[in-house]
């Protein structure tokens, strides 16, 4: 089987004062369907960069990228977004849940954004809330949840559209230790149930929870290996 | 659909917990949308809806031109409106109608005076109007001796006759002749323009050898409806072609053609610049509130970034958050919309006290369906326009970066914050184009106020009547008005408070009737052809008059109650006439004739008895304005009534000088009258400054309403300002925290600020006043006394515009002064 993404040759380059700033260099790899990827790296690397591009939400680079066969790189912007909308799901560090909108809300806007019918969505809603344990929480806005709970919701709502890619940027950066264990307890079902799963982290403890790290430094990928094993301590590798 | 109601209920929740933004932006837009929806209504009524008569698009007026003569348009004559009439292929039908006032009796109300008019029979048939009952006038009743028919409008058979049904076939006495009411007319049907509001309606007749029933009398309107397929272009060439044929028949119709003008241009025509160019400054108001509104929900796009940024990684493409955002508008919109047509409703109350009373309003000025359209599509426009300016940059935004930002929220597009100021600076300039155009009519309106009439019009009382030789005098001879008036004017003037009084046919500024006469002039060369003879503006007066209204004497003497019958003809002139036909040589003592030259009149009007008495000019008196205070005085000559005995039963108007309140002698002057001839109706009465205040109306009603929207319009922009400097301020809070901690005085934060805002208002100015010296050139026409480009004017608006910007920018920019640097450094 194909794997899920293919990278030839990316490169990403922003252009200030007439200088050039490499972000990303000839990044070549390949991820395979179900896999449990960990992107790390130094402050700077590009590892959020190489996640946005990844996910379609920047169209601005060089070479040659293929999800699924798609090449990527010679989509328009309509194709991208119907692919990505189709495909992909977001987990953000910073949860962005939209303020006013209540958790039910929240969790029907994918869904929206990809036309499925408001009773399918309703059903679907329900199902998710129910097997994520937050029905009691539907009708509450963000701020009315704990920051635990708000991520909850941000991957509850990635999940919702049932994608075949998960990219989590930090996804448990702003939550205490406890809270961070569930999210990735959580996206280590997800994963096993099959859908992919891309992180970027700066935690070795959550790269356990992947079967892939890759390095990245000034652009460049400079390793990639397999994940240790989950330590029998969780509190030792956060 | 359910997406719809989705994005439309996120709108309304939004709106709702932005308390403070929703009201601000409702109430901008309904100030807006309310102003435009109140104009749009006058503007509507008097020049968008139709005429309330069947097909109106093929009514016509028919007018007679003496171009040689200066005349572009004039009433006709009625034997000319016969020959139209007969020999016209263009037209389905055409009728006639002219003004008359009518003295009234009714059992137990006093005597009245009321407006009626005289047409031809075939008149409403013409328009496509029948009576609510009874009958129009039948062809037969325009033969003399059998016209003696009326109908009433609806109201007057309200007023009078209590609406009772058994009305028709009820006789009205008008004047000194029984008239029986044969019908009455339908609520609300205008009679044209109703100015004046015509109350009913006698067939236009003529006695034998009647005198208004020549070539030589031009008084007739002349309505007709246009046969399918005709164009009022072609009905002008056949018209001019019949008007030819006329004048190689009868030589008193020498350089008189004719001219077709449509029913509608005809009545509002002249409106139109003055109503256009309020429409489009009401305009420019809305405009600035929708720039602020977009300026707040600019502002609010910012802070959203990061929504918009997690609903694109959602999959929203940009028409989808483009559609997401007009629907978040809407609601804003309908509120404003809905808002605005109630403050409407309200300015329509006060903008009726403001109309002038001369504005042909043939429809009622209300908020109907066409006005609701236009409110409900200025809304929808604006729910674009303010959707727009966010939905550019929701989008546009890098969402990594934006998503990247995490909590961090509020970093600006630096797109949007151009845009921004750029709305700002189109807010300033829009501003400044109003009040250069306000600043302009109320210099205008101050040097109308200024403008020297001719005459002095405080304490000044007037009133009209109309004698009737049968009615009043039954057994007097022909100077028994000449003696009433003598005796009107003696006994007026012994009353307390009173200091003078006289008599005239017309006043000033075009109060009264009024009409023309040719001149000769003794020892000039005559003209060589009727074409040539020069017109001038006749008036009878009293002794009393001229020196009454204040007249002033330029040389010579004022009339005196010797200057009779008996007496040699006199006349005195105004200077526009001394100039005119005396450039260079002194007036006084000169003769002239109310007539053409003898050589140019044919054989059979050349009688003795029927020619003028030459008359000897005694009297020079300084220019009166006849028309309107903004234009010349037309060369007028005055004829004491005295030598004119056979036109003293005109209408006639009674000036009266007190030393005190005017209107406070009214109940004394009415005494007089009645004590001499009961049943005399008094009509008309106002001070003379009234009368001055309603000919500048309308000059007060396009300032008083520019100055509204241009005060509007400072106040939006202000709000602007200091919306775009207090919201830089917030964004620049951890800015202005370093440049504190690094040193610098809060002189310095105030100037910084100051000089931001100001370089907007200097831009928006600059803008402004370049463009108001293009836009103000459309103003020329409602110009008196001031220049298009009057520089005091520009300056002065620069130094409100400035000060205003300047405070706008000072609240902010003391709030930056007073940053902690502290506090600013912890947050970031």
């Amino acid at each position: 089987m194909e794997p899920l993404i293919q990278m030839r040759n990316l490169e990403k380059v922003f252009e200030a004062g007439g200088s050039k700033f490499f972000v990303l260099r000839r990044i070549t790899l390949d991820i395979q369907r179900g896999e449990f990827v960990t992107f790390m790296g130094p402050s700077g690397a590009g590892k959020s960069t190489l996640l946005s591009i990844i996910g379609m939400l920047d169209s601005a680079w060089n070479g040659e990228y293929y999800f699924l066969d798609q090449p990527v790189h010679k989509l328009n912007v309509k194709k991208r977004n119907e692919l990505h909308k189709a495909n992909i799901g977001f987990v953000f560090q910073s949860y962005h849940l939209i303020d006013n909108l209540t958790v039910f809300e929240n969790l029907e806007i994918p869904l929206s954004y990809k036309n499925v019918p408001h009773k399918e969505r309703v059903s679907l809603v329900c199902d998710i809330l129910d097997r994520f344990n937050i029905v009691g929480k539907k009708d509450l806005f963000p701020n009315q949840l704990s920051g635990g709970q708000q991520q909850l919701v941000g991957v509850a709502r990635a999940v919702i559209q049932n994608p075949k890619l998960i990219l989590a940027d930090e996804p448990t950066g702003n939550l205490h230790s406890a809270q961070g264990e569930e999210i990735m307890q959580l996206f280590k079902r997800l994963n096993e149930g099959g859908t992919t799963i891309i992180q970027v982290t700066h935690s070795e403890r959550n790269a356990t929870f992947g079967n892939r790290i890759i390095q990245l430094k000034d652009g460049w990928v400079v390793s990639e290996e397999k994940a240790a094993t989950l330590s029998a301590n969780p509190q030792a590798n956060l | 659909m359910q997406t719809i109601l989705q994005d439309l209920r996120y709108g309304a929740r939004t709106l709702a917990r932005n308390k403070a933004f929703t009201a601000v932006a409702v109430l901008t837009l309904a100030l807006g949308i309310g102003a435009n929806t109140a104009i749009f209504s006058v503007v509507n009524a008097v020049l968008l809806q139709s005429v309330p008569y069947k097909d109106p698009g093929k009514l016509v007026y028919v007018w007679t031109t003496m171009i040689s003569q200066g005349v572009p348009i004039s009433g006709s004559a009625a034997p000319d409106f016969r020959e139209w009439r007969e020999h016209n292929h263009v037209f389905e039908d055409m009728a006639a109608y002219t003004y008359d006032n009518y003295n009234l009796a009714l059992s137990g109300e006093q005597p009245l005076r009321v407006q009626g008019a005289a047409v031809s029979p075939g008149i409403f048939s013409l328009l496509g109007v029948n009576p609510l009952s009874g009958r129009t006038f039948l062809p037969a009743e325009e033969q003399w001796g059998r016209n003696h028919s009326v109908l009433v409008s609806y109201s007057f058979w309200q007023t009078h006759f209590g609406g009772q049904p058994t009305v028709l076939g009820r006789n009205l006495r008008l004047g000194n002749d029984e008239y029986a009411i044969i019908g009455v007319m339908p609520k609300g049907m205008p009679f044209f323009d109703d100015l004046p509001r015509v109350e009913l309606w006698v067939p236009l007749s003529y006695a034998p050898k009647d005198d208004m029933n020549t070539r030589g009398n031009h008084y007739l309107n002349v309505v007709a409806r246009l046969k399918p397929g005709a164009s009022v272009e072609r009905a002008g060439i056949e018209m001019a072609g019949i008007a030819k044929q006329i004048e190689q028949q009868f030589p008193e119709n020498k350089g008189m053609g004719a001219k077709v003008v449509t029913v509608r241009e005809q009545l509002v025509g002249d409106e139109r610049p003055a109503l256009l160019i309020l429409l489009g400054a009401v305009a420019f108001v809305l405009l600035i509130a929708c720039a602020n509104i977009a300026n707040l929900m600019l502002a609010r796009a910012t802070a959203r970034q990061q929504e918009f940024a997690v609903r694109a990684a959602m999959g929203a493409g940009r028409g989808r958050l483009l559609v997401q955002l007009l629907l978040e508008s809407l609601p804003i919109a309908a509120f404003g919309g809905a808002a605005g047509i109630m403050l409407a409703s309200w300015g329509i109350k006060f903008l009726e006290s403001l109309i002038p009373a001369d504005l042909p309003r043939f429809n009622p000025i209300a908020i109907n369906t066409t006005v609701l359209v236009f409110s409900a599509a200025i809304s929808l426009l604006t729910t674009l326009f303010l959707a727009l300016a966010p939905a550019l940059f929701a989008s546009k935004g890098d969402i990594q970066e934006t998503l990247r930002e995490g909590g961090r929220s509020g970093l600006e597009h630096r797109g949007s914050g151009k845009l921004r100021s750029l709305l700002v600076v189109s807010e300033v300039a829009m501003a400044v184009l109003l009040l250069a155009g306000a600043g302009l009519l109320i210099k205008t309106f101050g040097a109308l106020r200024h403008a020297d009439p001719g005459f002095s019009a405080d304490h000044l009382l007037t009133m009209q009547m109309q004698l009737s030789p049968e009615t009043d005098f039954p057994n007097g001879h022909e100077d028994a008005a000449i003696q009433f008036y003598r005796d009107l004017s003696a006994r007026v003037d012994a009353l307390p408070g009173v200091k003078g009084s006289g008599i005239t046919t017309t006043l000033p500024l075009g109060f009264g009737m009024g009409w023309g006469k040719a001149i000769d002039v003794q020892g000039h060369t005559p003209p060589t052809s009727l074409d040539n003879v020069p017109d001038v503006r006749f008036q009878l007066s009293t002794p009393g008059f001229l020196p009454s209204i204040a007249a002033r004497l330029r040389d010579g003497r004022f009339f005196t109650w010797q200057d009779n019958q008996t007496a040699p003809g006199v006349a005195i002139i105004n200077e526009a006439a001394a100039h005119q036909f005396f450039p260079n040589e002194n007036p006084i003592g000169k003769m002239i004739w109310m007539r053409p030259p003898l050589a140019l009149v044919p054989p059979e009007f050349r009688k003795p008895e029927t020619l003028p008495p030459w008359r000897t000019i005694i009297g020079v008196i300084a220019d009166m304005k006849d028309q309107a205070i903004t234009r010349p005085a037309f060369p007028t000559v005055y004829a004491p009534y005295a030598q004119y005995h056979n036109e003293g039963w005109g209408e006639t108007i009674f000036a009266v000088r007190t030393t005190g309140d005017p209107l406070a002698a009214t109940g004394m002057v009415r005494d007089q009258v009645h004590s001499l001839l009961p049943n005399q109706p008094i009509y008309e009465v106002a001070s003379m400054e009234q009368l001055l205040a309603r000919s500048l109306s309308r000059a007060r009603f396009s300032m008083l309403l520019l100055s509204i929207f241009a005060a509007l319009a400072l106040v939006l922009s202000a709000v602007g300002i200091y919306g775009v400097m207090a919201y830089a301020v917030a964004q620049r809070t951890r800015e202005i925290g370093v440049r504190l901690a690094l040193g610098a005085q809060p002189r310095d934060v105030l100037g910084m600020v100051l000089v931001g805002g100001g370089k907007l208002a200097a831009f928006g100015l600059a803008l402004g006043l370049i463009g108001s010296l293009g836009v103000t050139y459309f103003l020329r026409s409602q110009l008196y006394g001031v220049s298009s480009s009057d520089p005091i004017t520009y300056a002065s608006v620069a130094l409100l515009l400035g000060l205003v910007a300047l405070a706008a920018c000072y609240l902010p920019a003391r709030r930056a002064t007073r940053v902690d640097p502290l506090v600013a450094l912890r947050y970031e």
